[in-house]
């Protein structure tokens, strides 16, 4: 990024920045620790949590503006997450494996997206597919957020998911393409339902 | 078999509105669920966290806003003002300081490494300014001799030293989060050029005696403000260094 885009990106004062954060603070703190708790006993733990989940916000507040309340909630949970996460990975580097991306492992093993594509192309709808997506593991919903909700790039996914950026796309096919699939199970069974109703 | 063209944009497009709902419906749930949660941050954890996000911290002291080299350039009565005030603010302080060297030491255990900031003047008397840099502060490992560091605020991700020497010259050294802005003047500069720091583009602007050099890693904007020649501040700039 170059050094002028950096300086006129900003639409807002700093005392701006500040009210907004601080508002965030005061409206999704309770659900913040809510999640950070179930990672850790200690609250102190939650906290270093939860001020690095704010570290993040801030960094991204341009994007994070253009959400409204309950959008908002939802992806700040997903940063609470992902930071929660990452401090453990980097407090007990020897109980990595215990959070190391195992679906990815299995996901390897499903068909082609080209294919669930194909098949469903002209009868995707937005109803449906939201159904599949909140059925999604938290990494693929995660992946999905940052993209579709937040329109990063895949270099600001890469460092807001402490990932590769070769690992972006790959990974981002793989939460659609098992979207896709969760939406065409569910619309088996709808057709089997039917069928014997 | 001939396979039918994905129509991509749709495809994100029809991604895009399913997520956005999606988000919508657990963010209601999320909400709804912590609502009753009984659960109270430790006292005063509130300031602290704001206190972390602030990109510039606050300074134990510093030039009035209006006579910020930043923000002054270009204002030839702010300059005087500037030189009037260092002369009263600075010298007085430094005469007894003497030759001062600050140097950044480290001591090294199998476990961790502690890096800390040690000054020495001319009777060889030490002080040492900061006794530990926390994880991920930004230092200048070289500083010219006879400076002294005069002023320091540092935070992980944030920084700000202020270096002096008894000539009246002067070193600041800012790191701060990209949410920050920096004002420079552009309006004719003695010397504006692009240097290379890092592996990034600097751009140096130097006017009246002062200069600029300003870059981003992009994560944070580096500023180096000084009163020394070109390339002592693009060294004192190649040597800021995270403690890792």
């Amino acid at each position: 990024m170059k050094l002028r885009d950096l300086f006129s990106k900003s639409d807002f004062s700093e005392e701006d920045n500040r009210e907004f954060v601080n508002n965030i603070y005061v409206d999704y703190y309770k659900m913040m620790f809510k999640c950070a708790n179930r990672f850790f006993d200690k609250k102190e733990d939650a906290e270093d949590v939860v001020q690095l989940s704010f570290i993040k916000i801030n960094k991204n507040l341009n994007k994070i503006r253009q959400l409204n309340g309950n959008s908002l909630a939802a992806y700040i949970v997903s940063i609470v997450k992902n930071t929660a996460i990452d401090q453990i990975r980097s407090n007990q580097r020897d109980r990595q494996d215990v959070f190391s991306d195992f679906d990815e492992v299995f996901e390897d093993r499903l068909t082609d997206e080209t294919d669930i594509e194909e098949a469903l192309l002209d009868k995707l709808t937005e109803t449906r597919l939201k159904r599949a997506i909140l059925k999604l593991s938290e990494n693929h919903q995660q992946i999905l957020e940052a993209k579709y909700l937040l329109d990063m790039s895949d270099v600001e996914i890469a460092e807001e998911l402490n990932i590769k950026r070769g690992t972006v796309r790959s990974r981002l096919s793989r939460a659609r393409q098992k979207a896709l699939e969760v939406y065409l199970q569910e619309m088996k069974d709808e057709e089997e339902e039917n069928r014997f109703s | 078999m001939k396979k039918k063209k994905i129509d991509s944009a749709k495809y994100d497009q029809l991604f895009r509105n399913a997520v956005r709902e999606a988000a919508e419906k657990k963010g209601l749930q999320l909400l709804e669920e912590a609502k009753d949660y009984d659960f109270e941050p430790s006292p005063g954890f509130q300031e602290k966290m704001m206190a972390s996000l602030d990109p510039k911290p606050k300074r134990k002291w510093q030039f009035p806003g209006f006579l910020r080299p930043q923000a002054a350039w270009g204002n030839a009565v702010g300059w005087a003002l500037i030189v009037l005030i260092l002369s009263f603010l600075i010298v007085p302080n430094i005469a007894s300081a003497g030759k001062w060297v600050s140097k950044l030491l480290s001591e090294e255990n199998p476990i961790v490494t502690r890096y800390f900031v040690e000054q020495t003047n001319e009777d060889g008397e030490n002080e040492n300014v900061i006794y530990e840099l926390p994880e991920g502060a930004y230092f200048p490992a070289y500083v010219p001799e006879g400076f002294r560091l005069y002023q320091e605020d540092v935070a992980p991700y944030s920084a700000y030293y202020l270096f002096i020497d008894d000539n009246e010259n002067y070193v600041d050294v800012d790191v701060v989060g990209l949410t920050a802005g920096i004002l420079t003047d552009n309006e004719n500069l003695d010397e504006k050029s692009i240097e290379i720091i890092h592996g990034y583009d600097a751009h140096f602007a130097s006017k009246d005696g002062l200069s600029d050099l300003i870059w981003t890693d992009n994560k944070h904007i580096f500023v180096v403000t000084s009163t020394l020649p070109k390339n002592e501040i693009i060294k004192v700039a190649e040597s800021l260094f995270s403690k890792p």
